[in-house]
């Protein structure tokens, strides 16, 4: 009970954890409490709550040790969870409790040596390996199929904290042969297993892996896929996808087989067996496209029936569908109508469905329902958004829209009704044409918009159609009459794009009512030139009020502010391609775009799909070895190519490929090496010395950083710990928190850091002291990145 | 043309010290030309015309008159874009050409200057667009050599996302520092720096002199023009632009490098994090023991307490999570690997029925603290390192058994069922075998103001209590239209007793245990069945064979500006010997209703203010019988204009027992137990309910009838 009164000031977490930790080891210590079993389980409990709190327990760590050797199951669960958790910041103490887990090895119930090795091969700290290792080979061969299976994660695990042992025992060779084991848990781990180590192309396991895959196993796999459970049975699918069948009929055995977990209820499963199909089709496009039709209804179910997020994940495939094979859901658009419940998300995500979907024949339908939804207050927004997204793509509509524009103006909703304007002037940008059937709408109500970009397409709006709106100077006047105030506010910032918008629409709308708006534009012009500050908005004036008072400035202007006809189809033209100029840089995002969306198609079915950006985008950090990715995955592809064409040649060129992009690679990464000054490792320095050199060097310099994340004293200590530059001292809580680094150069220049992180302006700063200028910042920068990395 | 030649040489102001004003400004890009007579010409003029978003500056000077052409790319340069992307018919969203086109730039196709301000629309435009997912944070780096408070204070709002600023120590060349550094989209960092720059000095001056023989002057006119102003790190009032010093030139590139080296074997997080509807963190359980405070932490500041849209999987860092929401508390899944994203939801929706399971169908906020160390029993054995082992409440109730230790006997045994394929405990025997079938159908249906079915579906599913000894073997069949072609015998049988109803299912998904071979050779449903309670089937039956249980008919008649009448009529459709009970038809009406008259047969009715609705409760109602409600509303008359009443839709909830909609029928369950030989009792029981069943109101008839009806008296 105690850790649950504890919880009513869990908010203070942080301030109560110093007392707490004592407290828990008072009662850790104290034999009388500790032999009330139901008191024990109490106190083990309270750690690990306060574990998941964030709060650091490792203090506790070598009481808690004296409790290992338990008899009670879940006490000992409770404590092997704490001990792996907290072993690797007391790598010496850990080697206490190796014994308590060899005992638990032998064992002779296996769910207790289950727990001692999945415990053992957590515990994540070098110096104990030669005695983790032994227990995971024995594991393999454990009687029990429970041991197996943890044995087998366990292999895994050494791959990561013991990379020599991995191979040294030769696991990987191991697992190829356990993925035969009878028991189907250990069979589906091991696969697990593979999977994960296969995914790191660039270790060794590569080469090995193209040897292992074989038909054989794979046959094996697929025909016991029904003894595996539902999680196990997509590590297969997955292992499976990396196999390339040998023959044509091979492959359509395999899809035969498979077909039919497209009616398992597990929409991951569903997935997995879609990633297979996707990826055998791949090369032939008919076929890729009759797997894709396959797929509509399992989808579709997926989207009516599954959990709101399994349905939110479901569009986002129907989506990647929708790209690759337009029309394959064009039948089912009511199924993307918004049900009374779903949460936002998943109505934003229907609404995208809904606008690729829209066709000639749909639109009237598809429109009719998204006016039902056009006064939804938390998407209607996005509902009117996508009407007008159907009408640029639908021209036929524009008579409802305009109506449904209409009634929508009328709302209070301010996020609608700016959604509305807006997109009268994103289908006017497209067809001007069709002004008649919208421009109305701008002369009868006086509208006022709170955000700017509705304001901007008003005025774009009464700028460009200014001639058919009898009123529209008056309609204008307003605005301008803001311009001065606007302009002497201390912050003019937000009203940029409002007054270039307005002097865009003055300027030519003046061509068409001269003498209406000429006042207007002299005094909007006016008031910028003299107020506003060096910038766009001031330049824009200027180039207009230059142009307008060239010799024969006003035909000019005209050819610009107001182009005919002629220069309007010319934008027509450029817009639909025919011209180029503009499409190159049209064309160009088309290029790019197909490419990286082959990319996102390669990798269908994982997370890739869902974010829509190639798997590099959101795992891999580094921008150069994305590039390097791409390079080198351009070259294969090219290679391949080649390969089909030219049987002979094809060797060597890879082979020149191949050292050209080695070449290549390594000189961007001679690129991408910093050229940091270097800094002793952990050069010596009392706190004495420390003080008489901070007086006596000069500031050099002073870095500041805003914080993204609030601060961890003793991860920050860690990190520095863990530099090459050594801390003189630290004090503080994560409200305010100081330090002192210390730092010595190969040059035997020294600097000397004090770091303050405070926690409510969220800013870190550190200031350096040094004779050396660059040198300073060099050390500030890098310990701001330390700190913040 | 001629005149606006002066326009293609753009070089910004000098003016462009931070001041306490700040100064808009925008990207400028520089094409990467060959041959920088030619191409840019071309690329100038052709632009021009989209490019009446391209500013010039105030002074077009005589030195900036020899620079190759710079363009201004502005926010509004950039809606060209979006705009060539609208009209290009091209499938897509709006905003990715744009993040294409930026990233593009930024990798030095183009070459781009950002200054600090610039980033004011250059972020607007991307955070407008629902691209909130796609940029995960923005590093700026600010130009002027010393990182400033006041730098970090203008660029904070311009953003949610988080916001690095990174000082370069050298500014002094200008073009060779990296500018703008976005993370984009996701993870990856943009650094554009050393060999764009080049490209950039070359083609800025000339392009057939070798960038390192720019002289002295040119640069220091460029960076004039520019206005780069350097500032000593250690001068003072660096919130002050007016003391600025120039650096003499140096020679040193010295470009940051913020790329990290990828790692060979980058190990991937997996956890599961439960908060509470505080967002406090509640349990966390870390499957690869590296998931920091800081990752909860951010998940919880920058998801949780956001009042945003909620995505399910969100990226935050290098973090994907995964969550869901059940009663009171969140649960969240993270990994930074590429995973299938269904099949984590699928384990997290599992994991939650093994809580209830165990904590007697309740799972919130308090059993999880009332149950803390199962929890975390439950969830060690369920996941390995983050792999899913054994999400089977079934499975995992015969072996975790909380405090009672079990025999190393026991435990040998259970161990191989726990791995083992069959969910079903050995040697299981019931003194009374029984087996109970469910089936439950769901209807949802939408009708349209005009009185047409817009979406008719029925959902149903199989449910299955079984209570068998040893290790029975079913089989199951019902009036499937493809099993019953396939299988005259039964077909025949079947129409002996009269039921020629044959149906055709739009999809079907199976529970695991169903040997799906079989189905697919001869749509024969066989498995054997696991312990307890489960779901055999899933189906699905789309509208052409749905005939809906009950038809409403909704009519509003307008009589004065604050009084109305509706009408509705229900109609039921099914087999007159069934009764449909607990009906209750919602019916709207305007937030300003002052109250609402009903006229009734049967059930009762009443104005339910909260609701802003008339709740009608019938209890029983027969089939193929009709009745009718006549509801007269009167509104308040309010002078404020408000907007009009959008006429939500009629809601019905009714349950039919004994019915199911489509006709779905069970024709058999044969159980076949070749040990033991035992007949099983078999119960069935249908249930037809409704869902979504909904049905917009008409058009109002009346005086009114062409002003909708406002909530308002004008």
């Amino acid at each position: 009970m105690a850790y649950r009164a504890e919880e009513k000031d869990s908010k203070s977490a942080v301030q109560i954890t110093k007392g707490e930790v004592t407290a828990i080891r008072a009662i850790l210590k104290d034999s009388e409490i500790m032999r009330n079993p139901k008191q024990r389980q109490h106190t083990f409990s309270r750690v690990m709550f306060y574990v998941s709190q964030g709060i650091n327990m490792s203090p506790l760590f070598s009481d808690m040790i004296i409790h290992a050797a338990t008899k009670d199951f879940v006490e000992k669960k409770l404590i092997y969870q704490y001990l792996t958790y907290y072993a690797p910041s007391n790598e010496d103490k850990a080697l206490l409790c190796i014994n308590t887990f060899q005992k638990d090895f032998q064992s002779n119930n296996p769910q207790i040596r289950g727990l001692a090795l999945k415990s053992l091969s957590s515990l994540r700290v070098q110096s104990l390996n030669e005695y983790i290792i032994p227990c995971i080979t024995a594991g393999l061969t454990d009687m029990s199929p429970y041991v197996r299976s943890v044995a087998v994660i366990a292999c895994l695990k050494t791959f990561y904290f013991a990379r020599d042992f991995f191979d040294e025992q030769k696991y990987l060779e191991k697992l190829f042969e356990m993925a035969r084991d009878s028991d189907p848990t250990v069979s589906g781990n091991c696969i697990s297993a593979l999977n994960e180590l296969l995914g790191f192309t660039t270790s060794a396991p590569t080469t090995l892996s193209s040897q292992h895959i074989t038909k054989s196993l794979i046959i094996y796999l697929l025909g016991r896929l029904d003894s595996y459970n539902e999680w196990h049975m997509q590590a297969v699918l997955r292992f499976v996808k990396r196999y390339k069948p040998t023959s044509e009929d091979e492959m359509f055995d395999i899809m035969n087989l498979l077909d039919i977990y497209f009616r398992s209820n597990n929409a991951g499963l569903v997935i997995a067996v879609a990633e297979i199909f996707l990826e055998y089709s791949s090369t032939d496009s008919q076929l890729s496209n009759a797997v894709i039709k396959r797929l509509v209804d399992p989808l579709i179910t997926m989207v009516i029936s599954g959990n709101p997020e399994v349905a939110f994940v479901a569009i986002k495939f129907i989506l990647s569908f929708e790209h690759r094979l337009p029309g394959s859901f064009v039948k089912h658009h009511q199924v993307f109508y918004f049900k009374w419940n779903d949460p936002v998300y998943l109505k934003q995500a229907k609404l995208t469905i809904l606008r690729e979907i829209v066709n000639e024949q749909n639109w009237r339908p598809i429109l009719q329902e998204l006016e039902q939804y056009s006064i939804d207050a938390l998407v209607g927004a996005q509902v009117i958004d996508t009407i007008g997204f159907v009408g640029i793509k639908i021209p036929d509509s524009f008579g409802v829209i305009s109506r449904i524009i209409t009634d929508t103006l009328q709302f209070e909703q301010q996020s609608t009704t700016s959604a509305a304007i807006i997109t009268v002037r994103d289908i006017l940008r497209r067809y001007p044409s069709a002004y008649p059937q919208f421009i109305p709408l701008i002369g009868q109500h006086f509208y006022s918009f709170e955000t700017n970009e509705a304001k901007c397409a008003l005025i774009f709006l009464i700028g460009h159609f200014g001639e058919h709106i009898p009123s529209s100077p008056y309609l204008l006047e307003p605005f301008v009459e803001r311009v001065a105030d606007e302009l002497s506010e201390a912050n003019p910032l937000p009203f940029v794009d409002i007054h270039i918008s307005l002097l865009n629409a003055t300027t030519r709308l003046f061509f068409f009512r001269p003498k209406e708006v000429q006042p207007l534009l002299g005094k909007l012009l006016g008031d910028i030139i003299s107020t506003a500050a060096q910038g766009v908005v001031r330049d824009s004036a200027l180039v207009v009020y230059r142009m307008l008072s060239q010799p024969d400035g006003y035909a000019k202007t005209q050819s610009v502010f107001a182009p005919d006809s002629i220069a309007e189809s010319r934008f027509q033209r450029m817009l639909s391609g025919e011209e180029e100029g503009v499409a190159l840089i049209g064309a160009s995002f088309a290029e790019e775009e197909a490419g990286t969306q082959d990319e996102v198609w390669r990798e269908w079915g994982s997370l890739s799909t869902v974010y829509n950006h190639p798997e590099d985008y959101f795992t891999r950090p580094p921008v150069l070895s994305v590039l390097f990715n791409r390079q080198l995955r351009q070259a294969e592809k090219e290679a391949t190519v080649r390969r089909e064409h030219e049987e002979r040649a094809k060797r060597e060129q890879a082979e020149k490929d191949r050292v050209e992009q080695e070449e290549l690679a390594r000189r961007l990464a001679e690129q991408a090496l910093v050229s940091e000054p270097q800094f002793l490792r952990k050069a010596a320095c009392s706190p004495q010395d420390f003080q008489r050199l901070w007086k006596e060097l000069p500031e050099a310099a002073s870095e500041e950083l805003p914080l993204s994340d609030p601060i961890d004293v003793a991860e920050w200590k860690g990190k520095v710990d863990r530099s090459e530059f050594t801390l003189i001292a630290c004090g503080g809580n994560a409200q305010n928190l100081k330090m002192f680094i210390y730092g010595k150069s190969s040059s035997a220049d020294v600097v000397l850091a004090d770091v303050r992180g405070n926690g409510q302006t969220e800013m870190l700063t550190c200031t350096v002291h040094s004779k050396n200028e660059d040198l300073a910042s060099q050390f500030a920068m890098s310990i701001l990145t330390i700190l913040t990395d | 043309m001629n005149d606006f030649e002066q326009i293609k040489a753009t070089v910004l102001t000098q003016d462009f010290l931070p001041r306490k004003e700040p100064l808009p400004f925008s990207l400028v890009v520089i094409p990467p030309f060959q041959n920088s007579e030619c191409d840019g010409q071309l690329f100038t003029e052709s632009t021009l015309p989209l490019l009446l978003g391209l500013y010039s500056t105030s002074n077009l000077s005589e030195t900036a008159i020899n620079c190759p052409p710079c363009f201004i790319l502005n926010y509004q340069h950039l809606w060209k874009h979006v705009d060539m992307e609208l009209s290009s018919q091209t499938p897509g969203q709006l905003t990715k050409p744009i993040a294409r086109f930026i990233e593009k730039l930024l990798l030095g196709k183009y070459s781009v200057i950002c200054f600090e301000n610039g980033i004011v629309p250059f972020i607007k435009l991307l955070g407008d667009k629902m691209t909130e997912e796609c940029i995960q944070s923005i590093v700026l780096i600010n130009p002027r050599g010393a990182t400033s408070a006041y730098f970090a204070r203008l660029t904070r709002p311009l953003s949610q996302k988080p916001t690095t600023i990174i000082t370069s120590p050298d500014v002094e060349t200008p073009f060779i520092t990296p500018h703008l550094q976005v993370l984009f989209p996701q993870n990856n960092v943009i650094n554009w720096d050393v060999p764009s720059a080049q490209v950039f000095q070359r083609n800025i001056f000339n392009p057939s002199q070798p960038s390192d023989s720019i002289s002295n002057l040119q640069v220091q006119t460029l960076r004039n023009s520019l206005g780069w102003v350097v500032r000593k790190p250690d001068t003072e009032q660096r919130e002050d632009g007016d003391d600025d010093t120039v650096l003499p030139h140096s020679t040193s590139i010295n470009v940051l490098n913020f790329t990290m080296q990828k790692k060979d074997a980058e190990v991937r997080r997996h956890a599961i994090l439960f908060y509470n509807e505080k967002a406090e963190l509640i349990l966390l359980r870390n499957y690869r023991g590296d998931i920091r405070k800081s990752t909860s932490e951010a998940f919880r500041q920058k998801i949780l307490v956001k009042k945003d849209t909620k995505f399910p999987i969100i990226q935050v860092g290098r973090v994907t999570f995964f969550y869901i929401r059940v009663e009171n508390v969140y649960i969240v899944a993270c990994s930074n690997g590429n995973c299938n994203a269904a099949m984590i939801f699928e384990s997290l929706y599992k994991m939650i029925d093994v809580f209830k399971a165990y904590f007697g169908g309740v799972f919130n906020e308090d059993t999880i603290k009332k149950h803390f160390p199962l929890m975390y029993e439950l969830m060690d054995e369920a996941f390995d390192f983050g792999y899913p082992q054994n999400i089977d409440p079934e499975v995992l109730k015969t072996y975790i058994i909380q405090g009672k230790p079990i025999t190393a006997q026991k435990a040998q045994q259970l161990s191989v069922h726990a791995t083992g394929q069959s969910s079903r405990p050995p040697n299981l025997v019931y003194k009374h075998n029984e087996l109970y079938i469910d089936v439950i159908e769901q209807v949802d249906l939408l009708v349209s103001s005009r009185h047409t079915v817009l979406n008719a579906e029925v959902n149903g599913q199989i449910n299955l209590r079984v209570q068998l000894s040893g290790d029975p073997e079913c089989i199951f069949g019902f009036n499937d239209k493809l099993f019953m072609d396939k299988n005259n015998e039964v077909s025949e049988r079947a129409q002996r007793r009269g039921k020629r109803f044959q149906l055709e299912l739009d999809d079907i998904q199976f529970h695991k245990c169903v040997k799906l071979g079989r189905f697919n050779a001869d749509r024969t449903i066989a498995f054997v069945p696991p312990d307890g309670s489960f779901t055999l089937m899933r189906y699905r039956i789309s509208e052409r064979l749905v005939k809906p249980p009950f038809n409403v008919n909704p009519v509003i008649i307008e009589h004065t500006n604050t009084r109305f009448v509706v009408q509705v009529t229900i109609s039921s459709t099914f087999n007159p010997q069934f009764v449909a009970t607990q009906v209750v038809v919602k019916i709207p009406v305007p937030h300003n209703t002052a109250r609402a008259n009903t006229e009734i047969s049967i059930g009762k009715a009443k104005f339910e203010p909260t609701q802003h609705a008339i709740m009608w409760r019938i209890t029983n109602f027969p089939g193929c019988s009709s009745t009718q409600i006549t509801a007269s509303v009167q509104l308040l008359a309010s002078v404020v204009q408000q907007a009009p009443w959008p006429k939500p839709p009629i809601a019905m909830q009714f349950m039919v027992p004994m019915a199911t909609s489509s006709g779905l029928e069970v024709l058999f369950m044969n159980v076949t137990e070749n040990k033991l030989g035992y007949q099983a009792e078999r119960f069935i029981r249908y249930l037809t309910r409704g869902g979504n069943y909904l049905i917009r109101y008409p058009d109002i008839i009346g005086r009114g009838s062409e002003n909708p009806i406002k909530a308002t008296a004008q």
